[in-house]
């Protein structure tokens, strides 16, 4: 400390943001006394500017740029070992829980869109939009008397071509939004992370640094009191890759016949076809990795670790029924009721929009935000960082 | 209609009650668990803030209970039941055999020829005594104890065969007494918080981390060691020592409350540490530092040696390091960053618990954390003292058995 009389620190508080922070899940931001106990026990928390006391502090007093601008608040994988050490019920891990469910309002490519997966009160709108595209997209290209044509076939129904008309858009609106969230938040934690360290590796290397940790669940494998997630997550996110894969290589495999590039296989296929296999495998896994999910946050096992809120139960049922009405569209189509199948697809592809077309306005993209900030830590030498800013000193 | 008092406890508190209010003319019935008065006090190395050794206060207060034919103590004893109501309560004292009666002068040469050993208690484990002991130095009263869960009792008797006053009785039993007091005073005072349901701070997988209250034995002339500061391991000097504050205190998980004595604890036990090795390096990881009214000047004090760091964080984590060291680890919160120190002796200001959570007090009204209550309504006539009231220190804890001996005299004659 130097003796001469520095110009004071104007803290300016943003209540309103505090507020906010309580109702998205963080309510009891306020118990922490500032013990630092968490930054230690958590096993991810790097040495020189440690999480998340200091994400705490600033929460409690309301600095909200600094928090939305710390990659740390997404380092962070809400495994609760903080919360379940917490002298003070304080649980950082829902308060930065809550911070994370803001951020997806905030960085939102499309901030109208941000708005509207922030509360369950446009949910109806939501689910509107899909319902009235998909049944126009029935109404003009499905063939004739699908419904009683035997065997069942969904492409009947919903042929790839106009499925396509649908998706493709969504996807690629999915896709630029999330681009340009990606980009306000590169900035914003570019130049807002604690630390100053400068980034001192190559981008690309950061980048495969951090797929492959997240392969690997390398962060969640640390974690001590939520240990189970490991697992869960692990089959959800491997479950929902192979699903994705699965039906690009579907798409890819009819516009391989459609443009008579060379002949293969034409939907529904065997149940043998790898790609079948790969898909049903992958249906087995998601949905039981998310069972387990369900089951731990919902089964009242009295966890003082999981903090749920609108984000989490919004993105937990939209991937919980889009898998269960997929799985249910195959096994009606092979029980052959066809009005039960063709109702449970219907209901499937609803839901497959709203999953994909909202991903980064819901709490979907945390794999977006997640592995940019991840992929920030990963460029910048940590082990330089020093912390400048009074505000996390007290 | 009775004006007896009954003082279940024969701690500091219980001793100030019973000795105050027998200076006031009552009969008083002092009862206390162990086979010695003076309670954790007695196992005190030094007082905080002046330095000064208890056993200065405990021998005049032992004084006063012997010059007083109004006390009547009983030790290794418990009261198992209190019937009746305020005026008119009864209680039943149950003292279990000493093996030893009132012809010990506590020569010791029993102790030489017994071949048993166990940990012994007053020094919390860190030393063993015979199956006969001398509870500890100063013991009130002066006579050994045998411990029959280990003894070899009359297929040995090697201790009956050397003692040459007839003091040794293998066959003595249990006695009851009844008393009647028209009130109780509850003096049951505390234990320290068991540090190893704290599962990251590494009490007892990790050698090298002791609590407090074996810190006060390490230190004390009387203690396992003599008097020396040394590791836990192999007995060799200390030259690094952390003291980890709230150890179980202010802790949701463990004791929500402030145990209110720990921080000058621990201030006073950086003394020690200094005091014997000028060398030395203490760090103390706290929450906040608590020094109220005047013991801001020994907080100042202690502030002052630049040795003697105080650093703002709690510890979270304590992990076993190279040749038995501990390595403690908090968030500098002030500094900036995390704070690794390998250290010789990690010392955790564990809290008190009081010790009625964990036993039978009749009629006494208990809140949710264990301490007892005054309550006029639900519990009258039956008035707590000391730390069975709340987590005080010795001061508090005596002023607050004052207090008790007068309000246990008004219970008594008005009712």
């Amino acid at each position: 400390m130097t003796d001469k009389v520095e110009s004071p620190d104007v803290i300016e508080p943003d209540m309103a943001f505090v507020r906010r922070i309580m109702e998205n899940g963080g309510h009891t931001l306020k118990k922490c006394f500032q013990c630092g106990n968490c930054s230690v026990v958590c096993e991810i928390s790097p040495d020189n500017v440690p999480f998340p006391r200091k994400e705490m502090v600033w929460a409690q007093w309301g600095l909200k740029d600094k928090l939305l601008a710390n990659a740390d608040i997404w380092i962070c994988h809400g495994c609760g070992d903080c919360t379940a050490h917490c002298p003070c019920g304080a649980k950082p891990a829902d308060v930065l829980a809550a911070v994370r469910n803001i951020s997806f309002s905030k960085y939102a490519g499309v901030e109208a869109m941000g708005r509207m997966l922030s509360s369950p009160s446009y949910l109806p709108v939501l689910f509107l939009v899909p319902a009235i595209l998909i049944t126009a997209m029935i109404f003009f290209a499905s063939k004739p008397g699908f419904m009683s044509a035997n065997p069942i076939v969904f492409s009947n129904m919903a042929p790839v071509h106009a499925i396509d008309m649908v998706f493709v858009p969504a996807v690629l609106f999915a896709a630029v939004s999330a681009m340009l969230g990606i980009k306000k938040f590169w900035t914003a934690i570019a130049k807002g992370s604690p630390g100053g360290a400068r980034i001192s590796s190559g981008l690309g290397k950061a980048a495969a640094v951090t797929a492959l940790g997240i392969l690997k669940h390398e962060k969640l494998g640390k974690c001590v009191t939520n240990a189970p997630r490991f697992l869960s997550h692990l089959m959800t996110m491997y479950g929902f890759l192979a699903l994705t894969a699965t039906t690009s290589l579907v798409a890819v495999m009819y516009w391989i016949n459609k443009l008579a590039i060379a002949e293969v296989a034409t939907t529904p296929l065997l149940l043998l076809h790898p790609v079948k296999i790969l898909g049903n495998l992958g249906a087995l896994a998601a949905v039981t990795g998310v069972t387990l999910i369900v089951a731990r946050r919902y089964g009242g096992s009295g966890e003082k670790t999981d903090g749920t809120g609108y984000y989490d139960s919004h993105f937990i049922f939209i991937l919980y029924g889009t898998i269960l009405t997929g799985i249910l569209s195959e096994l009606f189509r092979l029980a052959d009721v066809a009005a039960v199948a063709f109702w449970t697809y219907y209901v499937h592809l609803v839901l497959v929009f709203t999953l994909l077309a909202y991903a980064p306005f819901s709490k979907f993209a945390h794999m977006i935000y997640r592995f940019v900030a991840m992929m920030y830590a990963n460029s910048v030498d940590r082990a330089k960082e020093r912390i400048d800013d009074k505000t996390v000193r007290l | 209609m009775n004006d007896s008092i009954l003082v279940i406890g024969g701690g500091i508190g219980g001793m100030t009650a019973a000795i105050e209010a027998a200076e006031c003319g009552r009969q008083v019935y002092l009862v206390e668990r162990e086979p010695w008065l003076g309670g954790r006090v007695a196992r005190m190395n030094k007082y905080f803030p002046k330095l000064c050794p208890p056993y200065c206060g405990l021998e005049i207060n032992f004084r006063r209970i012997r010059a007083n034919p109004n006390i009547r103590f009983f030790t290794s004893s418990q009261v198992v039941s209190i019937s009746g109501k305020p005026g008119d309560f009864v209680a039943v004292i149950k003292t279990d055999p000493r093996y030893v009666n009132q012809k010990c002068v506590a020569c010791d040469d029993c102790v030489k020829v017994c071949p048993v050993s166990r940990p012994d208690r007053f020094n919390y484990g860190m030393s063993q005594t015979g199956a006969i002991y001398l509870p500890h130095q100063m013991a009130m009263p002066a006579r050994h104890v045998i411990d029959m869960d280990v003894c070899e009792g009359s297929s040995c008797g090697e201790c009956v065969k050397v003692c040459k006053y007839d003091a040794i009785e293998l066959d003595m039993e249990d006695s009851e007494t009844t008393v009647e007091a028209g009130s109780v005073v509850y003096a049951t005072g505390w234990k320290p918080y068991d540090a190893s349901k704290i599962a990251n701070l590494g009490y007892g997988k990790i050698d090298n981390v002791i609590s407090n209250v074996e810190m006060e034995r390490l230190a004390a002339v009387n203690g396992p060691t003599s008097g020396g500061i040394t590791r836990r391991d192999n007995g060799e000097p200390v030259r690094t020592v952390a003291f980890v504050q709230c150890a179980g205190s202010r802790d949701e998980n463990h004791l929500p409350y402030c145990s209110s004595i720990c921080c000058l604890a621990s201030l006073k036990q950086a003394r020690y540490v200094r005091d014997q090795y000028p060398d030395s390096e203490v760090y103390i990881f706290y929450i906040d530092l608590r020094a109220p009214g005047k013991y801001e000047s020994f907080y100042n004090k202690v502030k002052a040696d630049p040795n003697i760091h105080l650093v703002k964080g709690k510890v979270g984590r304590i992990d076993p390091g190279e040749g038995g060291a501990a390595i403690v680890t908090a968030e500098d919160i002030l500094g900036g960053g995390k704070m690794r120190v390998s250290c010789d002796l990690v010392v955790l200001a564990t809290g008190m618990e009081p010790t009625a959570k964990s036993c039978d007090v009749p009629m006494a009204s208990v809140d949710g954390e264990g301490f007892i209550a005054q309550n006029n309504q639900s519990a009258p006539g039956v008035i707590p003292a000391g730390v069975a009231a709340g987590p005080f220190d010795v001061t508090t804890s005596i002023q607050s058995a004052t207090g008790a001996a007068l309000k246990a005299i008004q219970a008594a004659a008005t009712r």
